[in-house]
């Protein structure tokens, strides 16, 4: 395995070395590096003149990729325009652990959500369930990131001004539903689906007006929290700034990796040891638990290791809305002020993140499921 | 059957589909009306009705400079679906044309672009789309169409070659081949068909993540410029402050989210109604912008 791993990963090398030559002639030719630097007053025009000999970006292009990579390798990533001119690798440094937190965070939630929603989906494909999961999924699909990222600011807003009773009240809402939709089936436990859905949605709405928003909704970071410090990571404050960029990161991954792990949930509901097992007499929900889910992990796997790598600087208009300091928002900002030398780096980070969590994730699959060779190509 | 008959039937038979068809041509027709459905110009500064909300004379509202929101988001539809339907157009006709090639001729063609489009997926696509932004300077609507296809045709080519590869073991193109028909006749006679219904339906599909990525784009102020050409993106560009104008930001937003639907529900209808033998387990298309 660890002969396998360092394969994939010297493989990618050329791959990185291609992406960096390309990148670096969209960014440091076609567009002006230094164009950022020349406009701003205090910096003076021989500083300027230095740092494009530094780059080579007077020289052939060929000459300037080498001054460039070779710089890349020894730690010196160019200047940054924006952030005081200090080396490029330390804002993107800086940003590393914020973006981490978040994408963890959000593929912890995300990938917990697919299961539950795949699993209730599977458990009668066709029905009425798996008919209004997959409508969300759908409609979640088409929904813009920011979009979600702004619904849920105004929800937050609202609730902070009308009190967040709406959320029990909702819940109940939903349960005294669900109820009525099984209501066909009858026995106990609809009718205590209904009743409870009932009672808490007649004991938010009794409540709401003591139960109202204490005015602490939390919208955006701006905050760089320290690292360093344990408390600053765990405070309430900042796990509460958390809440809802997390929660539009599962939103947009929860439409897409649901309808794929209920697609293989049915495959693997419908295979011959499922049925197999269905023919012995085993109980439909330990079928579903033991059998399916057990094997159609994997292939979420995978997925979820291909959507991590683009997570990992993609979360460009989540962090953007709210805010959070990390890698996605950093581009952003460099790509607003067109500092070249963030940009680049952020490039080449995030192409070696994707290798890095291709790999992982193909990995975790093959321990996951020993019918996966590893090495071998899917058609 | 007239084909007339035929579309009536697969309508009866997947509504969903039909209604996300329905949706789609009601947002194509009302865009490409524009004034003549809605007489107040995009661009008509009125000072006297800066920054107000919903109301009857402006029903999505105004905007900074008092122009009237409904007409700024049916202008901008027009760029938003050209760009939409013009990216999965480039984008199918190179998938499929190169995914067909791999699929058929296998060997180094195939090696070779297999690992271009590991090429473009390794980089997330959204990064590319900034950097290429960067590189450009502002975009215009051809410069983000050719930019979202060169990052759309991976998925297609990969769709393409597998069922290539499927098809072309199979008895009737082997007895197409013994009969002595040449590669170019195979390929568009057997293998073209036999992947066409799959391809259609992820074009669809394309149409969809295509508006989503400009419109994400635009929302950063790194998509089209919009002095020059508005779009759904780009009428949302000042989100910032959505908090206090929910106006600007929900009525272009529910159009996106209009057609996207409508586009992927359409994706789906085409791939039940096409292609239902077609592996029902397949790597979905990602959103772009996270």
């Amino acid at each position: 395995m660890t002969g396998y791993a360092a394969r994939r990963l010297l493989g990618a090398i050329p791959l990185l070395a291609v992406v960096s030559l390309i990148a670096y002639l969209l960014l440091y030719r076609a567009a002006d590096p230094v164009a950022r630097l020349r406009q701003i007053p205090t910096v003076r025009p021989e500083d300027v003149e230095r740092l494009v000999e530094q780059q080579g970006l007077d020289r052939p292009w060929y000459e300037g990729y080498w001054a460039w990579l070779s710089g890349f390798v020894r730690g010196e990533w160019g200047v940054s325009a924006t952030n005081r001119g200090v080396d490029a690798s330390e804002p993107i440094l800086a940003a590393i652990p914020a973006t981490l937190e978040l994408m963890l965070l959000a593929l912890a939630v995300s990938a917990a959500g697919a299961l539950a929603v795949a699993l209730t989906s599977a458990r009668r494909p066709g029905g009425p369930a798996d008919h209004a999961l997959g409508g969300l999924a759908l409609l979640g699909f088409a929904t813009p990131t920011f979009l979600v990222g702004v619904l849920l600011q105004l929800g937050a807003l609202w609730m902070r001004d009308h009190g967040w009773a709406v959320l029990p009240f909702a819940a109940g809402l939903l349960l005294a539903l669900a109820g009525l939709a099984r209501l066909r089936r009858g026995g106990a436990a609809t009718i205590a689906l209904i009743v409870a859905g009932a009672a808490l949605a007649a004991l938010a709405a009794a409540l709401w007006g003591r139960l109202g928003g204490d005015g602490r909704v939390v919208l955006y970071t701006g905050q760089r929290f320290s690292f360093d410090r344990e408390g600053d990571l765990f405070s309430v404050d900042h796990l509460q700034h958390l809440v809802l960029p997390v929660l539009t990161l599962a939103l947009v991954n929860l439409a897409v990796w649901s309808r794929y792990q209920r697609a293989v949930l049915v495959e693997a509901m419908a295979s011959e040891p499922v049925r197999a097992a269905r023919a012995r007499g085993l109980p439909e929900r330990r079928l579903l638990l033991a059998h399916g889910l057990r094997t159609s992990l994997g292939p979420l796997v995978v997925l979820v290791g291909l959507d991590l790598g683009a997570l990992f600087a993609g979360a460009v208009v989540t962090e953007t809305v709210f805010s959070w300091p990390g890698l996605g928002l950093l581009l952003r900002d460099a790509a607003l002020a067109r500092d070249i030398n963030v940009a680049m780096g952020i490039v080449m980070i995030t192409a070696a993140a994707v290798v890095v969590a291709n790999l992982a994730a193909d990995l975790a699959a093959a321990a996951l499921d020993p019918r996966v060779r590893l090495g071998e190509r899917p058609a | 059957m007239s084909p007339w008959a035929r579309a009536r039937r697969v309508a009866a038979r997947h509504p969903a589909g039909a209604a996300g068809a329905v949706l789609l041509a009601a947002i194509a027709l009302a865009c490409l009306a524009g004034p003549a459905l809605w007489p107040p110009g995009a661009r008509e500064v009125d000072p006297a009705a800066r920054d107000r909300g919903p109301s009857a004379a402006h029903p999505f509202g105004t905007a900074e400079l008092g122009e009237d929101v409904l007409a700024r988001v049916l202008e901008g539809g027009r760029a938003s679906l050209a760009i939409g339907l013009g990216t999965a157009l480039l984008a199918t006709l190179a998938g499929a044309a190169l995914g067909l090639l791999a699929g058929w001729r296998g060997g180094r063609v195939d090696a070779l672009l297999s690992r271009l489009t590991e090429l473009v997926l390794i980089v997330p696509a959204f990064v590319v789309l900034i950097v290429v932004s960067l590189a450009v300077g502002r975009m215009g609507v051809w410069q983000a169409i050719l930019a979202l296809a060169l990052l759309s045709w991976p998925p297609l080519f990969r769709l393409a070659r597998a069922s290539a590869l499927r098809t072309r073991e199979l008895p009737y193109v082997e007895a197409a081949r013994a009969a002595g028909a040449g590669g170019g006749r195979i390929v568009a006679r057997h293998l073209l068909p036999a992947a066409a219904p799959e391809v259609a339906s992820f074009a669809a599909i394309a149409v969809a993540v295509a508006i989503l990525a400009e419109s994400a784009l635009s929302f950063l102020g790194l998509g089209i410029d919009p002095e020059r050409t508005l779009t759904w993106g780009n009428l949302m560009t000042d989100a910032q402050d959505t908090i206090d104008r929910p106006w600007m930001t929900l009525f272009p937003g529910a159009f996106v989210v209009a057609t996207a639907l409508g586009a992927s529900l359409v994706a789906d209808a085409v791939r039940a109604a096409l292609a239902p033998d077609a592996p029902a387990r397949r790597r979905p298309s990602r959103r772009w912008a996270p």
